[in-house]
């Protein structure tokens, strides 16, 4: 019974709470257990909070018995990423530097997420701080793919994704500064959205680069991360960045289908070889959409390779400058990946850094005339390599991670420097039976198309529901 | 790579670097300068949220 729970997509288990056919406490219970134990042994687990998860589920049952909803997600238990702080609790952040550090307030995303009746469980490992596209981290060690233990979950939102695919919990909230979101939602079989710059508050989440961080949902369907981002979009006033632009429906236009729309199939300029199978799963994904009545252009991005410097050089300055004093007082207690991604920044001049983020607005505007005149999305691989196993990829520091991870984030950080709504969704199994991810890209704030293409996707290969082995050893 | 990690660099966040992270650093600084040429005197960084907002989705009703 439990299994058949964890099975549920975010939006049948939300569904089901609020009808009364499952109990949130029965639920809980379920979400608790699972990650309590296959999700240890995915490596995703880092805390679980069932005393409190257990009284508030209690109490939306109570709640409901009365007929009273607390919103769309009443009852429904999740997990995050050790990043989203909760006032009073501990939030590691992957770290041993910030190991014991206890929040002083809760995140917005969980305020919001709280407000609709979401139950919060625990926390899920990370990439320390956040700082990593493979999902290494010898703190916690790293977590494993729900698909293939010996592969890469991606990071850095590492042990959601893996949670989330194992069928532990419905969904969950990553961060994306550089491919956090996306690439393991394309590893990891998910739906994974970074929205536009703006749309989501980061106030009470761990900085990375605060110019680049975005977060967002990730889920098994693109209704879920509908829901979720439904319930968390929207202006903050203890986030200046945030916008004051209303929010929409997002699930109104997912049935819409993509007739008419036209689509950008960004095929050069990418400075990198796309992996052949991985271009055939994409290409073929593209020519289904095409059959149902988009138009499709085939066409060259440009300076996608100058974009991806700059955003580098940006995030290493400024999560360097966050962490300048850890880096100072306790460099041991860093793992090598990350201190190996950030060191470059501690070189870059002051003038060089405020170059790159006057550059961003004329980029983005260059951008967007020369793509959104003739397109309505951008559509490419999410990731062009296939997902690599963990142990290929543990080299430590050295420059061969290095070059590892900026493969792996290549079609990636782009769409972070230019704050665009970016979604990734499985279409197909690559030469080991791993996801594949197709990334469509829109005109800043336009998640709803995005979301409604998405779907059109997902409708021809069908959404993705966890294996029973992903349970099994639960 | 061994003996060149332990070559470190003084940087003018007051923090040493092995020298490839400092050579790293200029070599993306380069591309930076280069993308940049010709970037207005007048832009600057707040302009970002401001062609957001310019750029965005016409008919999202946002």
């Amino acid at each position: 019974m439990s299994s058949d729970i964890l099975a549920l997509s975010l939006d049948e288990l939300a569904h089901a709470i609020r009808s009364g056919k499952i109990g949130s406490v029965e639920a809980t219970r379920a979400v608790i257990a699972a990650l309590d134990g296959r999700g240890r042994a995915l490596n995703a687990t880092a805390l679980l909070w069932p005393e409190r998860a257990l009284e508030l589920a209690a109490a939306c049952d109570a709640e409901r018995a009365k007929g009273r909803l607390r919103g769309a997600l009443h009852g429904v238990p999740m997990a995050h990423k050790d990043m989203f702080y909760r006032e009073g609790q501990v939030a590691g952040q992957g770290s041993r530097i910030r190991g014991t550090y206890v929040a002083s307030r809760t995140a917005a995303v969980l305020q919001r997420l709280d407000l609709v009746g979401a139950i919060d469980v625990g926390r899920l490992n990370m990439v320390e701080f956040a700082l990593g596209v493979t999902g290494h981290n010898n703190h916690t060690d790293t977590p494993k793919n729900a698909h293939d233990l010996e592969r890469i979950t991606g990071g850095s939102t590492s042990g959601g994704s893996t949670a989330v695919a194992a069928g532990l919990i419905p969904a969950t909230l990553g961060s994306d500064t550089g491919g956090s979101i996306r690439i393991p939602a394309s590893f990891c079989g998910l739906v994974g959205l970074k929205p536009t710059y703006g749309l989501v508050s980061r106030a009470g989440a761990m900085p990375l680069s605060f110019s680049l961080d975005h977060i967002g949902p990730l889920a098994r369907t693109t209704r879920d991360v509908a829901t979720m981002l439904q319930a968390i979009a929207g202006h903050d006033p203890d986030d200046t960045t945030t916008s004051r632009r209303p929010v929409p429906a997002y699930h109104a236009g997912l049935e819409r289908g993509v007739r008419g729309l036209r689509l950008f199939h960004a095929t050069g300029g990418l400075g990198c070889t796309v992996d052949p199978v991985i271009d055939l799963a994409v290409r073929d994904a593209i020519a289904r959409l095409g059959q149902e009545g988009a138009t499709i252009a085939e066409g060259s991005l440009d300076k996608v390779e100058a974009i991806n410097a700059i955003r580098r050089l940006v995030l290493m300055a400024e999560c360097g400058s966050v962490h300048r004093d850890h880096v100072a007082e306790r460099r041991s207690d860093f793992v090598p990946q990350t201190l190996a991604r950030m060191e470059p920044g501690f070189a870059l001049s002051a003038v060089d850094y405020l170059l790159a983020q006057r550059s961003r607005g004329p980029a983005l505007d260059a951008f967007c005339a020369a793509i959104f005149s003739k397109a309505d999305l951008v559509v490419l691989p999410t990731c062009p390599v296939q997902t690599p196993r963990i142990v290929d990829t543990d080299t430590g520091g050295d420059a061969r991670f290095v070059e590892t991870a900026n493969a792996i984030g290549q079609l990636i950080g782009v769409f972070n420097w230019l704050g665009l709504p970016a979604i990734s969704v499985p279409v197909g199994l690559d030469s080991n039976n791993m996801p594949i991810g197709l990334q469509i890209v829109g005109r800043p704030f336009a998640e709803a198309l995005v979301l409604q293409a998405a779907a059109a996707v997902e409708r021809s290969h069908g959404p993705y529901r966890p294996k029973v082995f992903a349970m099994a050893e639960a | 790579m061994a003996g060149e990690d332990k070559q470190q660099v003084a940087t003018p966040a007051g923090i040493d670097v092995p020298a490839s992270a400092a050579a790293t650093c200029a070599q993306l600084v380069a591309i930076l300068r280069d993308a940049c040429t010709g970037i207005p005197m007048e832009a600057e960084p707040g302009d970002f949220l401001v062609a957001l907002d310019r750029n965005a989705q016409p008919e999202s009703g946002r």
